[in-house]
């Protein structure tokens, strides 16, 4: 099997952004987030008492905060990725900005969360539900600030590099990395936060 | 040396994995009776006792094999290390990531098999707290210090991943060994759960990770590296990358 064809067919084509490494890369952490979730489900009906009971505590508000965050900053994201394929660099540079500035407001908030829980004494251990979401949504927010730095970086080096092919898959890739962080928020959210809700 | 027998070598090197796989599911998992291991977080020391090391004598065998084929493990991650040449032909700081990781590996598997034998070989003549202690304390090396092979399979995939010459092992795998080794961060809970999927035996950090390791990144690298090894010294050159010598 090649290792990462060295030539990207429509590496900048709208139908098909991004090269095959990052498709096997979101693939891959895909997976491995569904089996978390697998895993969640299946110790929610070990324990459903104490999953719903936990699950009041966290507020479906705050998770809505940071679901219309990821959307947005998703959004712009695509935004920036039309723009460079249109050469209107500016525009690009401008979305990129808020991109970052969306995926801060996530960033924060989260952060915010979390240290409600540790003021109320509510850590890892606390039971099996609070152990799943801060795993699920830690690791998730490792992915939000690893992307952001790949994104800083693309949008430090729009300036210099931006009529590159180099850059605009860099771009597409980080792009298609983004997406993929916010899709796994749209499974997270509703799982962690809103399911009690409907019992 | 000879090329054929430098061949041999690397051929022996490259079946050390399987011989490590067989013998550990064998020696470790049956014999030692770890399929899945016993919840020791939720035992007092007596039922540990009772439930394993004094029910089952073999087990101070099974760890002593474990103790001798662990290192199996770093034989075969020595090869590896060998192989991941970069495209000047230069070992760089993926293959001695790769290598770091492989030998602590193997002396993890030596090290906690000899606490575990042990253990079961001092059953019955000294304090069941003390046996507890010294199990507990292996599983902790064994489990928490996951970080160990984590290293390895990052420097193992990436160079799988970055670089792009190669075609002994394709990029899949590389993501692969990435994801498999971060997965093991749970492994961190061990220590502060008794029960549920985050527990010595638990389906997250017995099963799933068990059999990722086994199936997703450990099986599929003998695969493509006993290939590796069977190729003429042409083929390998060019497998690594190189131009085709006139």
């Amino acid at each position: 099997m090649p290792n990462n064809s060295h030539h990207h067919p429509g590496a900048t084509s709208p139908d098909h952004p991004g090269t095959s490494g990052i498709w096997t890369f979101v693939f891959i952490d895909m997976v491995i987030f569904f089996l978390f979730f697998g895993v969640y489900i299946s110790e929610r009906q070990r324990l459903p008492d104490i999953f719903l009971s936990s699950q009041h505590q966290l507020s479906p508000l705050v998770g809505l905060v940071s679901t219309m965050a990821l959307l947005t900053s998703s959004w712009a994201m695509a935004e920036a990725v039309r723009a460079l394929r249109e050469n209107k660099i500016a525009r690009a540079g401008c979305a990129l900005n808020w991109a970052l500035a969306l995926g801060a407001v996530f960033i924060v908030n989260k952060l915010f969360e979390y240290g409600g829980k540790f003021g109320h004494g509510i850590t890892p251990l606390t039971n099996g539900f609070f152990t799943f979401y801060f795993l699920i949504t830690g690791l998730h927010f490792l992915h939000v600030t690893g992307t952001m730095i790949f994104m800083t970086h693309c949008r430090v080096r729009l300036g210099v590099e931006a009529g590159a092919l180099t850059y605009r898959k860099k771009l597409e890739n980080v792009g298609l990395f983004w997406h993929f962080v916010d899709v796994l928020w749209l499974f997270i959210f509703p799982m962690l936060y809103l399911t009690e809700l409907v019992g | 040396m000879e090329e054929s027998t430098k061949r041999a070598v690397e051929r022996a090197l490259a079946w050390t994995g399987p011989i490590f796989v067989v013998a550990m599911v064998y020696f470790w998992g049956m014999m030692s009776h770890n399929i899945p291991p016993p919840n020791f977080m939720a035992m007092t020391p007596e039922q540990l006792i009772a439930e394993y090391y004094g029910k089952y004598p073999e087990i101070g065998v099974g760890m002593i094999a474990v103790a001798s084929f662990g290192m199996f493990y770093t034989t075969w991650s020595c090869l590896i290390a060998s192989v991941m040449r970069d495209e000047n032909g230069q070992m760089g700081p993926l293959s001695f990531l790769e290598l770091s990781g492989g030998i602590l590996t193997g002396w993890l598997f030596a090290f906690t098999g000899a606490m575990w034998a042990a253990c079961s070989q001092l059953t019955g003549t000294i304090d069941p707290g003390i046996i507890k202690m010294v199990h507990t304390f292996a599983w902790y090396i064994f489990d928490c210090t996951y970080m160990i092979t984590t290293i390895q399979m990052f420097g193992l995939g990436l160079w799988t991943v970055l670089n792009r010459k190669q075609t002994i092992v394709p990029a899949w795998a590389g993501w692969c060994a990435m994801a498999i080794g971060t997965a093991f961060i749970p492994l961190v809970l061990m220590p502060f759960v008794t029960e549920g999927p985050f527990a010595v035996g638990g389906t997250w950090n017995f099963w799933l990770i068990f059999s990722t390791w086994l199936f997703a990144f450990f099986g599929v690298y003998n695969f493509y590296l006993l290939k590796h090894v069977y190729r003429s010294p042409e083929a390998q050159r060019q497998a690594l990358g190189f131009a085709a010598t006139a």
